[in-house]
């Protein structure tokens, strides 16, 4: 009993801690649906988040949240706190933020994806679909038996939009051009990704892409012990994960994007919209590994280039998923 | 044999061992009347430790057995829970595997930070894990139907009672049981690592220990019929792998059913053959 | 003495949970006291905080209080999670497909009513799956928990699928399929009413009643029981469908009073939870009512911990399970002897 009475002392000592010390600093929240370490979607909002703090000196908070409930939890908890700024990283953020924006006005709500917009309530739309357009083009250009393959974990209109593009892209370049799309139905299962990708290659593709996340290692490992494949790396560079094989990556820098959104609301020029960044911001980039280009006829290059300055000059529009 | 079809078998070999390794373990453990649903864990236990350890040394054989003691351990946790202390196994194993899950997750952030991310572990080759996998379900097999202590395990998970009146040592058997089943799932583990895949991933076992968990009962408690069944769901997923390649949509959501779905068919169908061990998952207190 | 052990034992477990919670947060690097601050102001701090913690002990309460019953009678349903999911797959149908049109006064009813239905139905096949077959339920309830999982990850991406086909997830209710507000809160649905009589309402049924009496006597000796003429197949069903009902009914609760759809990751492992809270009440009805608070406060806090101070995710994850751990295995109810 006594041993009670101490633990009841001890927490009712840390609540009174916990209490104390509001700084003024500007303050920003994310939310992520799962683990930051997952070398993709996730982890580059955690380096964004960073990033943040890093350059406007904000104070930050993160949370996973898996549920709906734990999502408008976290949304609620931060806005309730005075945070000036929550982002939640994907589509499923967007009914929990506009529902608990309009109990908080003062806090600005950005999810990453979406469409939802309410006047503090934004979508950040990142145009991966420009990148693998141009992606999809080249891959078709240089394959030999015109047989492209997409490899992704969970069929979410984010994912399927960007091999939609890439399928687009390569039908531009080369009409008769085969592209199979494969899901493995996990973001994690590492050996499910081989499989799928050792499956497409034993078909005759020598092209791949990928929408994974953690399981995009075993997308590069089948890349690595196939003769005469190329790959291409998505959302983050992963030129370096199979050098002999991974021709560019199609890159996101979501910390770039998240610190100018955080710019913008803390300077109190927000305008809620749909906030979209392209190739043209820099935010998109196609990254390519230098020590493969050689294998890129000259003028399909010269060909990828002009794609990509037509699409920052607004003269070519690349189809996307409408979500 | 040309290089598809080689190429086709590896992929089989690849997708079926830990399944098979697992559910080794498992059958050992529920035929001595423990059902362990904490096996996912203790593989995404297994998985970190033998990655830690290969990357470290450098020796894929250090490395398996890393596993496998990582395995061990955490079944001792599960074991000092559900047989000393009595507790409910389906609560322990379940929150064993949301422990693995935090363990794991934790312990990689500090001994792999993002700059490290990219170390691969030792391959000892495809051919040591076959071998061993051959050689454990040839052992588990002849050890259960065989030898004097494997029927006495089976006596535990049939009759405790009566088994413990007539000497056995009825607890003792099932702390071995249990350790034996961790150590297979640390070894499906660390398979997973030094062979399927070579490096490490938070949740990477995405649900392989609860398919080896339908595979011991659609197996009928009986090993070659399981390492049948771990072939047949193995082959499952490589067709469906192909087949999507093929340009062909596929339910993957229904298929991911399967495993599931056939196991609880067979349980109807066949219900008489597939008799699991009257004693599982009920405590033994022996009276003294 | 007896009585008052009943309860001082699910206390110190929880004690010692904490205690252990605290060690390990050390260990790691954490300030425990703060981190235990951020979990204690994150359950109970303030009224967002206290909303939360109710939210989740709704299911955690009704499927808690089903595994209650079933244990006591002797049958050992691991399935509320997918009882669960299968309550909330069937509200959703009901209120996005097949009945959004039903007259308001209807929809609500047969909506929730629906989902206790379906989640019978899953416990059904348990059931008879025991009883026709003679596969213990242990094992089919675990398969059938994935089965239901798989069917509304299913369900989401194809047949109950937004009609703008954007995301995985159902179509909104339509608002007389959504469950009321309790006046002056702000999120609390009008379930909780519901969820929080039935305690009451089990216990008396439990100990009070003829069928009560029937069902426990199976739990304690059912060869005992057969001798007084009591059919104790005929309990094991009869438990299985209350207790999936139960488990269907937070489902239904769940789409139609907090999340408005049906999505895949709706439950947060409730059905699991819940075993945790039916052990720690000793499987007494009303114990229910304060373990089911507890594991809705240790979920609501860990979020906390997270926000406030600074834990990581999955760090957190293994404080929880550790909770689980310790608070289920030292309350010890007792099971068959």
């Amino acid at each position: 009993m006594r041993f009670l009475c101490m633990l009841l002392a001890l927490v009712c000592l840390a609540c009174e801690r916990s209490q104390d010390a509001q700084p003024e600093a500007f303050q920003v929240g994310l939310l992520t649906p799962g683990s930051i370490r997952d070398a993709g979607w996730n982890q580059s909002a955690y380096e964004g988040l960073l990033r943040v703090r890093e350059e406007l000196g904000a104070e930050i908070a993160h949370q996973v949240t898996r549920t709906p409930q734990q999502v408008e939890e976290g949304f609620r908890d931060l806005a309730a706190r005075g945070f000036e700024l929550v982002f939640g990283h994907g589509f499923e953020f967007q009914d929990a933020a506009a529902k608990v924006g309009r109990e908080y006005p003062d806090t600005v709500f950005i999810t990453t994806s979406g469409s939802t917009v309410r006047p503090n309530v934004s979508p950040i739309v990142f145009e991966l679909e420009q990148a693998t357009y141009v992606l999809g083009y080249v891959g078709a250009s240089i394959s030999r038996r015109a047989r492209l393959a997409a490899v992704g974990g969970v069929k979410v209109p984010s994912v399927a939009s960007t091999f939609m593009a890439f399928e687009a892209g390569a039908r531009a370049a080369r009409s008769t051009v085969r592209v199979s799309v494969s899901y493995i139905g996990s973001w994690t299962d590492v050996s499910a990704a081989r499989e799928a990708t050792l499956a497409a290659i034993a078909e005759g593709v020598d092209v791949l892409i990928h929408n994974l996340n953690e399981a995009a290692h075993g997308f590069f490992q089948a890349v690595r012990e196939s003769e005469g494949v190329l790959a291409f790396g998505a959302n983050r560079n992963q030129n370096a994960l199979a050098p002999e094989h991974v021709l560019a990556s199609a890159t996101i820098d979501i910390p770039q994007a998240l610190l100018l959104v955080a710019r913008e609301v803390e300077s109190g020029s927000f305008q809620p919209r749909s906030i979209r960044f392209g190739l043209r911001d820099g935010v998109i980039q196609i990254e390519w590994n230098e020590g493969l280009l050689a294998r890129v006829p000259a003028d399909v290059k010269r060909e990828a280039d002009a794609l990509v300055t037509r699409i920052k000059e607004g003269a070519l529009e690349v189809p996307r998923a409408g979500f | 044999m040309d290089a598809g079809t080689l190429a086709l078998l590896l992929s089989l070999l690849r997708l079926t061992t830990p399944l098979c390794i697992a559910a080794m373990g498992e059958l050992v453990a529920e035929r001595a009347g423990v059902l362990n649903i904490g096996i996912e864990g203790m593989m995404l236990v297994g998985a970190l430790v033998a990655f830690a350890v290969g990357v470290s040394t450098g020796s894929g054989l250090l490395a398996v057995l890393g596993g496998i003691s990582a395995g061990a351990a955490l079944a001792a946790l599960f074991a000092a829970f559900v047989l000393w202390r009595g507790a409910d196994p389906i609560v322990c194993g379940a929150a064993l595997n949301l422990f693995a899950l935090g363990a794991t997750g934790t312990f990689y952030r500090v001994l792999f930070p993002p700059e490290l991310a990219h170390a691969t572990a030792p391959q000892p080759g495809a051919l040591v894990f076959v071998v061993l996998t051959g050689l454990l379900v040839l052992g588990v097999g002849l050890f259960l139907a065989r030898t004097r202590l494997g029927l006495a395990l089976r006596a535990v998970g049939e009759r405790a009672d009566a088994a413990h009146a007539q000497g056995v040592r009825v607890l003792r058997i099932r702390w071995a049981a249990t350790l034996f089943g961790g150590a297979c799932a640390g070894l499906a583990g660390a398979t997973l690592v030094l062979w399927i895949a070579d490096t490490f991933v938070e949740g990477m076992t995405s649900g392989r220990g609860f398919i080896a968990l339908a595979l011991v009962l659609f197996g009928g408690y009986r090993p070659l019929r399981i390492v049948a069944g771990a072939l047949l769901f193995g082959a499952a997923s490589a067709l469906q792998f192909r087949l999507q390649a093929r340009g062909l949509e596929i339910p993957y959501g229904l298929l991911l059913m399967t495993p599931y779905l056939l196991t609880l068919a067979v349980l109807a169908l066949f219900a008489s053959r597939v008799r699991p061990p009257a004693d599982l998952a009920r405590p033994f207190r022996p009276r003294v | 003495m007896r009585g008052w052990r009943s309860v001082l034992a699910p206390l110190g477990a929880i004690g010692i949970a904490l205690v252990a919670l605290g060690l390990l947060l050390l260990l790691l690097g954490a300030d425990p006291l703060r981190a235990l601050g951020a979990l204690m102001g994150g359950a109970f701090g303030d009224r967002n905080a206290l909303e939360n913690t109710l939210l989740r002990m709704c299911p955690l309460l009704l499927v808690g209080l089903g595994v209650a019953l079933a244990f006591r009678c002797g049958v050992w349903n691991i399935g509320g999670e997918g009882q669960l999911y299968l309550g909330a797959l069937a509200a959703s149908a009901l209120a996005t497909r097949v009945l959004p049109d039903a007259p308001a006064l209807l929809l609500l009813p047969l909506v929730v009513l629906g989902g206790a239905l379906a989640g019978a139905l899953w416990g059904g096949i348990a059931a008879a799956l025991r009883v026709g077959r003679g596969v213990s339920e242990v094992l089919s309830t675990i398969l059938l928990n994935f089965v239901a999982l798989l069917l509304v990850a299913y369900a989401v991406h194809g047949p109950l699928q937004e009609a703008s086909g954007a995301y995985p997830q159902s179509d909104l209710f339509p608002l007389a399929a959504q469950l009321g507000l309790l006046p002056g809160t702000g999120r609390v649905h009008s379930g909780l009413v519901l969820a929080l009589l039935l305690p009451a309402a089990l216990w008396f049924g439990l100990f009070r009643t003829a069928a009560g009496l029937r069902l426990r006597a199976v739990g304690l000796a059912p060869e005992a029981a057969r001798y007084a003429g009591i059919r104790p197949e005929r309990e094991l069903v009869r438990v299985l469908l209350i207790s999936g009902g139960l488990a269907g009914l937070a489902g239904a609760l769940e789409v139609s009073g907090v999340t408005g759809r049906l999505f895949e990751n709706l439950s947060s492992g409730y059905g699991f939870t819940a075993i945790a809270v039916a052990l720690l009440a000793r499987l007494h009805p009303l114990g229910v009512l304060p373990a089911a608070a507890f594991f809705a406060a240790l979920s609501t806090g860990s979020g906390a911990m997270q926000r406030v101070a600074a834990v990581p995710a999955v760090t957190v994850q293994l404080l929880e399970a550790l909770v689980i751990l310790i608070s289920a295995s030292f309350a010890l109810p007792r099971r068959t002897d």
